[in-house]
């Protein structure tokens, strides 16, 4: 008889290696899919290395250039799958993806925000959409644990459409982040500069974990997991549990059900032996990310789910959200030429200024609804990029380069992408990667109002650097490709009408009652905050609402 | 900040670092490109007295040195010729596309055919008032006359080349910025002490 665990999760990243971690600190006997390999982050990763100790200074060499994501360097990418095994079709898209158990909380950006009462009901507020199926009072207690759990530092700042975390002592602005706040709050009414919300630990003796050591490179993989990572953070108190099993390489193709339309099996493929091996769960959670959960549950289609696993609504792979990257601004300080100090960019990553929301949250513009943020950082950084604008040449502009370096201000926009229907990922019904698994074809675009919003973030960064008095030095102007963001989410969304979602409001297949997607995939809409904070949460409640379930004999 | 993607920006923005490659949609059956074989990144070969340029042939190598060195020059800290860009560009430039080799040998040969033209011999046979009275009048491209145009865009190019190289360099890195990042701090270093600056 082969092994019928409790759970098996798909996935190690956010959702899955928190769904996979309640569970067993519930006491359920968890089985977790992984397709990468299991790195020692002290050991395998060495993100304190100079640039310079690597022969293409810490860049993809160029050979390598065609193998990996825009966001992989010498440092973390072999935690990246290889873009040539991993093909995609369809539009053109951005889709960066990790390999390896932790997924890609191994190098994510840290930046850690509660959605708003107003982003669940965000349909009411404007018209467009649709309302989740739950409100920010369901999610908050989840907020709270997870941060609890984690660690998430920042700043207190009470306002309506950003809820406080239970923070820890936010990082210190630099001065050119000290300046840009005391400007923009003073000139523009309404903006604020905020703090970064970073899930770093900036305390002493948080949960026995290392604090930050402020080398600036929480990217490159944290080797102490003073940034939050699932498999720094998360999965040593799983395995402690005694109650999981990893199996890594494990490259899912499909879920399987039975005559009782409950979910029986996941099968993958090693990704090594290239073997097929099947295994068995009462309940079957998802949480391999938006993309890849969408992709395994539309490959899993068969006799009685035609159209793809529990897809009797016809939602899965439609109504892709997630936020596009309108613009970013950079540009000098005039005041603080000669400022000496050096280590402006030693923060955890999402620890410098994010500007919060501040468009249609009492009033509704014309041109577009919802809205965007800004993240950004200010003062000198491991590499002056600026030099290139800095004109001429020699021992004078070798001085320039010098002065120039700490007053240096960037900011870059993140706006809310409009889940529509026709906004969509499917099967591609010829290309198959290595594996023989088909892939994914992308129907992605921007609509109308996104690229209404973009212009319109276009307007302020440069709006808020000329009332900053800040010396523009370059400017992006068009969006960036979709999927840059890396914040997908939508694609298997939850809502009460099974004839409209693919999820009910605990996570749970309407279909087939055994199957959970603990991912963004869930998500009704993206939001212009970062994801991974509510992905968190909502894994751990679908976590919770499994353990009970199963309790009560709900699940068989 | 949310590093990874607004460096990558940063970096396309600024013309930094060379190109960033997106995947290729719909390549599946595209070839790897041949690996070489991984270097240990703490032996450093580019510092061997022996070393030889691979890429460039000796008469390119010696112009990127004197050009590099004219762009950063030592000064109280070194420059990019005691930094070595000219072999970190060598062994980049080996492995680079061919569009991108073809781009700086082009640049570099346009430094020879400006200095042939006006002084009868190549870049690195003038004096260095003369190169840098060559340079200077790519250096603002808006005093620049339209026949300039491919030598503003050959300085660009080794301008860009050459910040890139030296201040990921040991020397431009530590010696010349000081960059407090990358290493234990106990605090961090980027805090701002100046009460005349805080909101």
């Amino acid at each position: 008889m082969a092994t019928v665990y409790d759970a098996v999760v798909v996935g190690s990243g956010a959702a899955g290696g928190m769904a996979a971690t309640q569970l067993c600190m519930k006491g359920l006997k968890v089985l977790m899919l992984e397709r990468g390999p299991k790195f020692d982050i002290s050991t395998d990763f060495h993100h304190h290395r100079k640039p310079y100790s690597y022969p293409f200074r810490g860049r993809i060499r160029p050979s390598e250039r065609a193998i990996y994501n825009y966001a992989a360097n010498e440092w973390n990418k072999k935690h990246f799958v290889n873009e040539l095994e991993n093909p995609y079709t369809g539009k053109k898209f951005v889709w960066v993806r990790a390999q390896a158990v932790g997924g890609k909380t191994l190098h994510w950006g840290l930046v850690s925000l509660r959605f708003s009462p107003q982003d669940f009901q965000a349909a009411s507020h404007d018209g467009v959409g649709t309302d989740w199926p739950i409100s920010y009072e369901d999610v908050e207690p989840y907020y709270s644990k997870v941060e609890d759990w984690i660690g998430v530092c920042g700043h207190a700042n009470r306002l309506e459409n950003n809820p406080d975390s239970h923070f820890l002592p936010p990082v210190p602005l630099t001065c050119a982040e000290s300046i840009f706040k005391g400007q923009i709050e003073g000139k523009l009414a309404g903006r604020h500069v905020i703090h970064g919300r970073s899930a770093v630990v900036t305390t002493p003796r948080f949960h026995g974990r290392a604090p930050c050591h402020y080398c600036g490179h929480c990217g490159r993989v944290c080797a102490v997991a003073a940034s939050f990572s699932s498999v720094g953070v998360l999965l040593p108190i799983a395995e402690k549990t005694g109650n999981l099993t990893t199996r890594t390489n494990a490259v899912v193709w499909k879920v399987t059900t039975d005559k009782e339309n409950r979910a029986k099996s996941v099968v993958f493929i090693d990704r090594v032996t290239r073997q097929v091996e099947e295994v068995y769960g009462k309940v079957i959670v998802m949480g391999a990310g938006t993309l890849d959960t969408t992709r395994i549950l539309l490959n899993s289609k068969n006799e009685d789910h035609p159209d793809g696993l529990g897809n009797s609504s016809g939602v899965l792979g439609k109504y892709f959200c997630e936020q596009i990257m309108a613009g970013d601004i950079t540009g000098f300080i005039p005041r603080l030429k000669g400022n000496t100090n050096r280590g402006g960019d030693a923060h955890p990553d999402g620890g410098g200024i994010y500007i919060p929301k501040f468009r249609n949250l009492k009033e509704k513009r014309k041109d577009f609804v919802r809205g965007y943020g800004f993240e950004g950082g200010g003062g000198s950084s491991e590499f002056p990029g600026f030099a290139n604008k800095i004109p001429g040449f020699g021992a004078s502009f070798k001085e320039e380069v010098k002065k120039y370096y700490a007053t240096v201000i960037s900011i870059g926009s993140f706006g809310e992408v409009i889940p529509r229907a026709e906004n969509h990922v499917e099967i591609d019904p010829v290309v198959r990667d290595t594996w023989g698994i088909p892939v994914l074809k992308f129907e992605v675009e921007w609509g109308p109002n996104e690229l209404a919003m973009a212009r319109d973030a276009v307007d302020t960064q440069r709006e808020m650097f000329k009332a900053a008095g800040i010396e523009i030095i370059n400017e992006r102007t068009d969006p960036l490709t979709p999927g840059w963001s890396i914040h997908s989410a939508g694609t298997a969304r939850m809502g009460n009408d099974p004839k409209t979602s693919y999820l009910n409001k605990f996570n749970q297949s309407h279909d087939i009652k055994n199957l959970f997607v603990a991912d963004a995939a869930c998500f009704v809409n993206s939001t212009e905050k970062n994801p991974t904070l509510t992905i968190l949460a909502l894994s751990m409640r679908t976590a919770d609402y499994v353990a009970e379930q199963m309790r009560s004999g709900a699940l068989g | 900040m949310n590093q990874g993607r607004r460096d990558a920006l940063k970096k396309l923005a600024m013309g930094v670092g060379g190109l960033t490659t997106l995947p290729i949609l719909g390549q599946a059956k595209a070839a790897a490109p041949a690996m070489p074989p991984m270097r240990v990144p703490d032996a450093d070969p580019q510092s061997a007295a022996n070393w030889k340029p691979q890429f460039f042939d000796a008469h390119q190598n010696e112009t990127l040195i004197a050009l590099t060195e004219l762009i950063i020059p030592a000064t109280d800290t070194p420059g990019a010729k005691a930094a070595l860009v000219n072999r970190y560009l060598d062994l980049r430039y080996n492995e680079e596309t061919p569009e991108n080799q073809e781009a700086i040998l082009q640049a570099l040969a346009w430094f020879d055919g400006r200095s042939l033209s006006v002084h009868n011999k190549p870049f690195i046979s003038l004096t260095e008032s003369q190169q840098k009275t060559l340079l200077e009048a790519l250096a603002e491209p808006a005093n620049s006359k339209p026949e300039d145009d491919p030598g503003v865009k050959a300085f660009t190019l080794i301008k860009s080349l050459t910040i890139f190289g030296y201040y990921t360099s040991q020397i431009g890195l530590d010696e010349e910025l000081k960059y407090e990042g990358d290493r234990l701090n106990a605090s961090f270093p980027g805090a701002c002490t100046h009460p005349e600056h805080q909101a």
